[in-house]
């Protein structure tokens, strides 16, 4: 019982310290600009101002912004499970030579400075014509993902009973049909931590945001906030969109963590 | 229907593991054939070959007169039964038996159909729509026979299938595999380690050891002519007395005993072989019997094993369990002159 209640307190404890800052940013979302550079208590709000908000939302350009968010996050998510899964398939059931080094050499890919890769990133983009458009976030981010998604999936294929996959091929299945029908449903914690993977990708870069992108009407939340943020006349949007920004991972991580950790166990196991 | 032929087939994995050495194998259309030996000779490799599961590196197999070796699992009509059952966990009952006819573009009528007679003659009517995690060991196993049946394939592998089922169960189910294997005309060919189960349920059963086949034949050509020292000790419980003897003529010496063979065998020593159940109580012609220091016994309600030691060799007999034996005791044994064995002492193979 006492054990209980000091584990209580201290989840409690972690959590509220965990808070904080998301309610320092809802408040601040919800003062008067002019408010923000005056001393004053910075935990409580002395009017309830929803300006910040209305204002993000009138301004055309925020809601481009979203959009392309939007679409990056789910052309990434998608592009990435596909690629991941199938790649995952290949190395762990058909006889691909050395697939046991390949999937090592695919991680290793992130000990790559993304540094290097910027400018033939650049260059590979222009020749696309796709600099200046969230295509570009959407052909760039997958690769940042996939080998990751690779690894933990190519572990957690290999982790299923070898029993399984034998008697659906002997039952008839193709392939495809074996992915589709076994693997696949099967595969939901690790799928949910490549997920999670790609969203953490998204919302975490500025960089790739802010250089393949110079438009301001064609970049994504995160880069926006970047131009928003220098212009200090104006905090209380800033902290409504960084919120705004911040929100869906949060959310994201909250709700999947379980799973996030479930699917990586498997690949740290292996 | 159809029958199976291993041609000098042989299985040598990655690491020079030699699975399944130089096998020839025929077995009949409709036959019930068990392949046993202890784990790790080799009976699930020679199995999962015949699946397409496994590559083979020599030799061919045949299904029917089509040569399969280079045919993927589903094109060769066959179906699996795993010791682990193998069951899709995410589907339900119904789905997992009707799994391999979906993939086979089925029409859904009769799917319907073959999965409703299956549920029915297995008695898993009730159980359609639960989930694997949902059933006991014994439904389990009985879907996974049930996903078998539903596809009505020429040949049925099953590799250990009662293995993880209690004693009583597994009992049960030998006897229902069998009604099920007269009931659906299909060719038959099932691992196990067990000797029982081999003994029981086999038209044939083919013995293994170490990937190489020791013999093939009906189970009691199996029992009373075992072929070499291995068999005879691997089929039979208690196991099967190995007394080495010196020959002279017809007389076999022992350390603690002599008997007349039935002829000469032609040898100057070999290993007798002796059945502990034709070892008993009774006096017989043609030897003094046997002088039995009793160690063990060991009642079972329908018989007596005494485990003991006549001069330097243990020796295990199975007497009337009405006969009152304590450990210390002495017993006079008789031996059945006809059930005897002897082995080649370097070749281990049956001279008599
Ligand atoms: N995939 C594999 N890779 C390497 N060796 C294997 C593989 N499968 C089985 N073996 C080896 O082949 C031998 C026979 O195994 P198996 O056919 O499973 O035996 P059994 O079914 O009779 O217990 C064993 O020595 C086993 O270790
Ligand atoms: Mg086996």
């Amino acid at each position: 019982m006492k054990a209980g209640a000091v584990r209580f307190l201290f989840l409690a404890a972690l959590l509220g310290f965990s808070l904080v800052p998301f309610w320092w940013m809802l408040v601040a979302s919800l003062k008067r600009s002019d408010d923000q550079l005056t001393f004053g208590n910075p935990w409580w709000f002395d009017e309830l101002y929803t300006g910040g908000y209305t204002g993000l939302f009138a301004n055309g350009t925020f809601r481009d912004w979203m959009l392309n968010t939007a679409l990056v996050l789910v052309g990434t998510v998608c592009i990435s499970l596909l690629a991941s899964a199938l790649a995952a398939y290949a190395l762990a059931f058909l006889s691909v030579p050395y697939s046991r080094s390949l999937v090592l050499v695919f991680f290793a890919t992130y000990l790559v400075p993304q540094g290097v890769l910027f400018i033939p990133l650049v260059r590979e983009m222009a020749r696309l014509h796709l600099l200046n458009s969230p295509l570009a976030l959407v052909a760039t981010f997958p690769s940042l993902v996939i080998p990751f998604g690779t690894w933990v999936l190519w572990s957690f294929f290999r982790s299923l009973p070898r029993d399984l996959l034998d008697v659906a091929r002997v039952e008839g299945a193709s392939p495809l049909s074996l992915l589709t029908w076994l693997l696949l449903p099967l595969s939901g914690p690790a799928l949910a931590a490549v997920g999670l993977f790609a969203v953490a990708i998204v919302f975490n870069d500025f960089l790739y945001s802010f250089t393949l992108i110079q438009s301001q009407q064609q970049t994504t939340l995160m880069a926006g906030i970047g131009l928003l943020s220098t212009d200090l006349g104006e905090t209380g949007p800033t902290f409504a969109a960084v919120l705004l920004g911040v929100a869906p991972v949060a959310l994201a991580c909250a709700f999947f963590a379980d799973s996030y950790a479930r699917g990586l166990g498997t690949g740290i196991l292996d | 229907m159809a029958s199976v032929s291993y041609e000098n087939v042989t299985k040598r994995f990655a690491g020079d593991t030699l699975a399944v050495n130089n096998l020839s194998l025929e077995v009949k259309d409709t036959e019930f054939m068990v392949l046993v030996g202890p784990s790790g000779c080799g009976k699930s490799t020679a199995l999962r070959m015949l699946a397409g599961l496994e590559d083979i590196t020599e030799g061919q197999i045949k299904i029917g007169d089509r040569v399969v070796n280079d045919m993927p699992p589903r094109d060769r009509d066959i179906a699996m039964v795993f010791q682990s059952y193998a069951l899709y966990p995410h589907m339900s009952v119904y789905d997992n038996m009707a799994f391999g006819l979906k993939m086979r573009g089925t029409p859904r009528a009769d799917i319907d159909r073959r999965v409703n007679d299956a549920a029915k003659i297995l008695e898993l009517g009730p159980l359609l729509k639960r989930k694997p995690r949902q059933l006991s060991g014994g439904q389990r196993q009985r879907v996974a026979l049930g996903r078998a049946i539903v596809r009505e394939p020429q040949v049925f592998l099953l590799d250990e299938p009662l293995s993880n089922l209690d004693a009583k169960l597994r009992v049960q189910t030998r006897i229902e595999l069998q009604k099920q294997h007269r009931a659906l005309h299909a060719t038959f060919i099932y691992v196990t380690h067990d000797q029982v189960e081999a003994m029981t349920m086999g038209d044939r059963i083919a013995v293994m050891r170490d990937g190489i086949l020791q013999q093939v034949a009906p189970p009691r050509e199996i029992y009373d002519n075992p072929a070499n020292m291995y068999v005879a000790g691997f089929i039979g419980s208690p196991t099967m007395n190995f007394i080495p003897v010196t020959v002279n003529g017809t007389t076999a010496k022992a350390s603690g005993f002599e008997l007349e063979l039935p002829r000469a065998p032609g040898v100057e020593k070999g290993i007798l072989g002796i059945r502990p159940e034709a070892l008993d109580e009774h006096a017989r012609e043609g030897h003094g019997g046997l002088d039995l220091k009793v160690e063990v016994v060991e009642v079972l309600g329908s018989d007596q094993f005494l485990y003991g030691i006549v001069g330097g060799d243990a020796i295990t007999a199975r007497v009337d369990p009405a006969l009152k034996v304590a450990p210390g005791d002495r017993v006079r044994l008789g031996v059945d002159m006809r059930r005897l064995h002897l082995f080649d002492t370097e070749s281990e193979k049956a001279l008599m």
